[in-house]
């Protein structure tokens, strides 16, 4: 176990730097760059010199060889310093931090509903094949791989308020300064963006312990004359439960893609908007960073996936 | 090649196949006759503004008195030929890319799975807007933006495929019999590996509309009536708690477009799947 983890710990640490390579390299293809971003922001300028363009960029340093920006960027960013905001011209890290918060809040909640839903609701279905239950999860799964979570998200805020009388507020409010109005936008963002993979998660759990259902060694704990609930939990849910967190790893990184529209729908100023409004306004630092916060995260969620696997079955193990 | 041509039919024959053909072949033939004999998708009505559906507007009209019919059916030809041009071309990418490592091996095949590594760990939106902001909000951009996007996958399947075709019975005999490695490739290791390889592709297409939709609507791909996406964004939005149409119409028209490409390509993996008939 211990030489699979290290092992597929360093393969993340590759992934990880050509990650951070590509990032660069996307930054470096756009047309101007930082400097022209930076001074074409500024107001009361219709045009600019060459000649302050040339100061600007040696300012930011954009005049020297790009394995040297790049080498001094990974430095910048291993200290957690990866630059100011062309826009805004704070430090993106100070861009950044408050709304991976917001971010991390509606991630949570998702995978909470993705988890109890999916796999309770497949592990029913598969209970009662052919059963209300089942219909549903088969009808969802239909729905919710064809609808995007936008979508469902406008249709839902216009539901909200026209039958429920509950807005969601055009204002953000941070989950400790008032937890039920967060929740008020949060919840239901959380809801459409837990459709697909919930229904995902609900179809392989539901093909799995119905396959496993079949098995041996079910019959068997049912003749020992255990009851339903344990065969299912104790037995059949265990061995399905390999393809499920598999399933739930590759949603989660569709999650984080999701989550980009999504945050814009609810008005959540979380990581994706700031990376929407980056890539609008140009600011290429804070496009830069955000697409390595992104791919972090989504080598860190593999790499957890994979390790569960390997801890749920030994046969995984050998690298 | 009967092999393609088998899984191909057969999954048009099977139920999933016909009404995912079906329900596209009704869709963009609406969409063509509304643009012959519908208004014009631009022309303003600005006595009937935000009209619900009725006799004069088939489905109403938006804020500035424009009919949503005409508009929809503009907007998922839009979106229908970026979704099939991102399939395509992310295709034949990631096919040349995934048959050419799978079947070379060594260096060539470490480097590219790397890179195809790296770019499959960001997700497909987040990739999308990082090359959005290198190419530029448009069309064209979010063409590439995609196609850049879905090719690690399809090059990915294509060199799982290659590889095993590459040492099967059927190639090791060209070999022995003198074949140079170019003939193996194109006349033995090519008509074997296509069936993953429309497997993948057709199952993109649906994909690619969901994405396209994700971009135009958060206002980096095309706008107004170019994509059923953009006809969702922040301009329609203001209206859309006073006249729910402009929500629902072009979504619906999108999850439906988006449903009929996953169910050909639902048909067209479980015809590749299933063993043959016995």
């Amino acid at each position: 176990m211990f030489a699979y983890i290290s092992g597929r710990l360093a393969l993340s640490l590759v992934t990880l730097w050509l990650v951070s390579v590509a990032a660069f390299v996307l930054m470096r293809v756009a047309p101007g760059d930082a400097a022209t971003a930076s001074l074409a922001l500024s107001p009361g300028e219709a045009s600019l010199s060459l000649d302050q363009l040339e100061r600007r960029r040696h300012e930011l340093g954009l005049d020297r060889p790009y394995v040297v920006q790049y080498v001094d960027w990974m430095g910048d960013l291993l200290r957690l310093d990866p630059g100011r905001s062309a826009a805004s011209g704070l430090p993106v890290i100070s861009e950044v931090r408050p709304r991976l918060g917001v971010t991390m809040e509606l991630a949570t909640i998702t995978l909470a509903m993705v988890a109890v839903l999916g796999a309770g609701s497949g592990l029913l279905a598969a209970a009662a094949r052919g059963g209300w239950v089942d219909v549903f999860v088969r009808a969802f799964a239909l729905i919710g791989l064809s609808t995007p979570a936008f979508w469902m998200g406008l249709i839902a805020i216009i539901a909200l308020a026209s039958w429920a009388n509950v807005f969601v507020a055009a204002s953000f409010t941070p989950l400790w300064e008032d937890p039920w109005v967060n929740l008020q936008a949060v919840l239901p963002a959380a809801a459409v963006l837990a459709v697909r993979p919930a229904a995902l998660v609900a179809r392989v759990a539901r093909s799995t312990v119905s396959e496993t259902l079949s098995q041996d060694f079910i019959r068997a704990a049912r003749a020992r004359g255990l009851n339903e609930a344990a065969v299912l939990w104790r037995h059949a849910f265990r061995a399905a439960a390999l393809p499920v967190v598999t399933v739930i790893g590759v949603e989660a990184l569709f999650l984080l893609g999701g989550a980009v529209a999504v945050e814009q729908v609810f008005g959540l100023p979380g990581i994706g908007r700031a990376l929407v409004a980056g890539v609008i306004e140009r600011d290429y630092p804070l496009v830069q960073f955000l697409l390595v916060l992104f791919g972090a995260f989504a080598v860190a969620v593999s790499l957890v996936v994979d390790v569960t696997c390997a801890w749920l079955d030994p046969r995984l193990r050998a690298v | 090649m009967s092999g393609l041509k088998r899984t191909v039919r057969k999954a048009l024959a099977s139920p999933s196949g016909m009404a995912g053909t079906l329900m596209l072949a009704s869709l963009v033939t609406a969409a063509f006759i509304v643009a012959i004999t519908g208004p014009d998708s631009a022309a303003q009505d600005i006595q009937n503004r935000l009209a619900g559906p009725g006799a004069g507007h088939l489905l109403g009209t938006d804020q500035l008195g424009r009919d949503v019919l005409a508009r929809v059916g503009a907007a998922m030809r839009g979106s229908l030929w970026v979704a099939f041009a991102v399939a395509a071309i992310s295709g034949a990418a990631g096919g040349l890319i995934g048959l050419a490592s799978g079947y070379l091996g060594g260096w060539a095949d470490v480097t590219s799975q790397r890179a195809v590594d790296a770019l499959m760990a960001f997700p497909v939106i987040v990739l999308a807007l990082g090359v959005v902001a290198a190419t530029g909000p448009t069309k064209t951009g979010v063409v590439i933006a995609l196609s850049v996007a879905f090719t690690p996958v399809v090059a990915r399947v294509a060199r799982a495929s290659a590889i095993s075709r590459r040492s099967a019975g059927y190639s090791e005999a060209a070999r022995a019999m003198g074949a140079g490695p170019w003939a193996v490739v194109v006349r033995h290791v090519l008509p074997n590996a296509l069936g993953p390889w429309v497997v993948v592709v057709s199952t993109q297409v649906g994909g690619a509309l969901v994405a396209e939709a994700s971009l135009s609507f958060l206002g980096v791909g095309a706008q107004g009536a170019g994509s059923l996406g953009s006809m969702l964004g922040r301009e329609a939005q203001v209206y859309m708690s006073v006249s729910p149409w402009l929500a629902i119409w072009p979504g619906a028209t999108l999850a439906l477009t988006t449903l009929a490409a996953n169910l050909i390509g639902d048909a067209v993996a479980d015809a590749s799947t299933t063993p043959p008939t016995r």
